[in-house]
């Protein structure tokens, strides 16, 4: 996420709404992205992004390192959602569907673009992986972060942000051999 | 033996979203933040709310002493005196600002 931090900081202390504009402006279309990578369906991750921006706006007065703000946004939003599964998990284990019932509310979404094979199978392999693991390999794949921003997003260390994305990766190609076979 | 390679090249999300989600998107958490900030100027936290009902409370006693023999009334405004003092300066200032130019009480 290329976000001026500093300038929104500056902004926000002067002019509120301004600020906030800004910051969405720059921060919206990354967030959003990296939400809708862990709870899959556009309608959720429209409402994860929406209380992370408000969130964001609530706390942003105590933020004082502009460098900072991309890797807190992620943050914000990586826990946003990490509730959120949890959240929605509970509520599919309550309804006890059967796999393949499971495997059609994931796919139910209408915004997704079936005709990428590759795509598609590389996401039902994130999926398959444990939620913190997701957002390690989805920050540095799909976000290109560097590990040190993986690990103040996900509030650990750089070597174990390191870890998670390797055994994230062999999973992955394991899974991906799987149903290849 | 993969079929494809995603260390090789990055292969894309298959996600999708309406068209003008983003605009529309921008507009709505626009919106809540505002309504947010119109709440929050009418919020008084509960500490406040319990210090602003003392604060009355004391203004009344200290009013209604105005009506009484002198003996009686300067114990009202020692009360009044004495709630003030026990505010934090935060909360004498909205006290302050809250209350100064009430005409009810000011009159």
């Amino acid at each position: 996420m290329i976000i001026q931090g500093n300038d929104i900081l500056r902004a926000f202390a002067s002019d509120p709404e301004r600020g906030f504009r800004m910051l969405t402006r720059q921060a919206m279309r990354p967030l959003y992205w990296h939400i809708r990578r862990m709870v899959i369906s556009h309608h959720d991750a429209e409402d994860v992004l929406q209380e992370t921006l408000v969130r964001a706006y609530r706390s942003l007065p105590s933020l004082r390192d502009g460098s900072t703000l991309a890797a807190w946004l992620y943050r914000i939003a990586t826990n946003e959602a990490l509730r959120y599964v949890e959240r929605n998990r509970r509520v599919v284990l309550a309804l006890d569907p059967a796999p393949e019932e499971e495997a059609a509310m994931v796919a139910a979404d209408e915004y997704v673009d079936y005709s990428d094979l590759e795509a598609v199978k590389l996401r039902d392999a994130v999926l398959s992986l444990p939620p913190r693991q997701q957002a390690t390999f989805n920050l540095r794949y799909f976000d290109e972060l560097e590990y040190s921003e993986i690990a103040s997003i996900l509030e650990c260390s750089e070597p174990t942000a390191k870890a998670n994305y390797h055994f994230a990766k062999e999973k992955i190609k394991k899974y991906i051999n799987s149903i290849s076979e | 033996m993969t079929d494809f390679d995603f260390e090789k090249r990055t292969v894309p999300s298959p996600y999708t979203v309406p068209d003008g989600f983003f605009e529309r998107m921008e507009e709505r958490v626009a919106a809540s933040v505002a309504v947010r900030r119109r709440e929050r100027a009418g919020y008084l936290p509960p500490r406040l709310r319990y210090a602003a009902a003392a604060a009355v409370a004391a203004l009344v006693v200290g009013t209604a002493a105005l009506f009484q023999p002198a003996s009686e009334a300067s114990d009202g405004y020692d009360e009044i005196a004495r709630l003030f003092q026990q505010m934090s300066p935060d909360d004498q200032n909205s006290m302050l600002d809250s209350y100064s130019d009430d005409v009810f009480i000011n009159y």
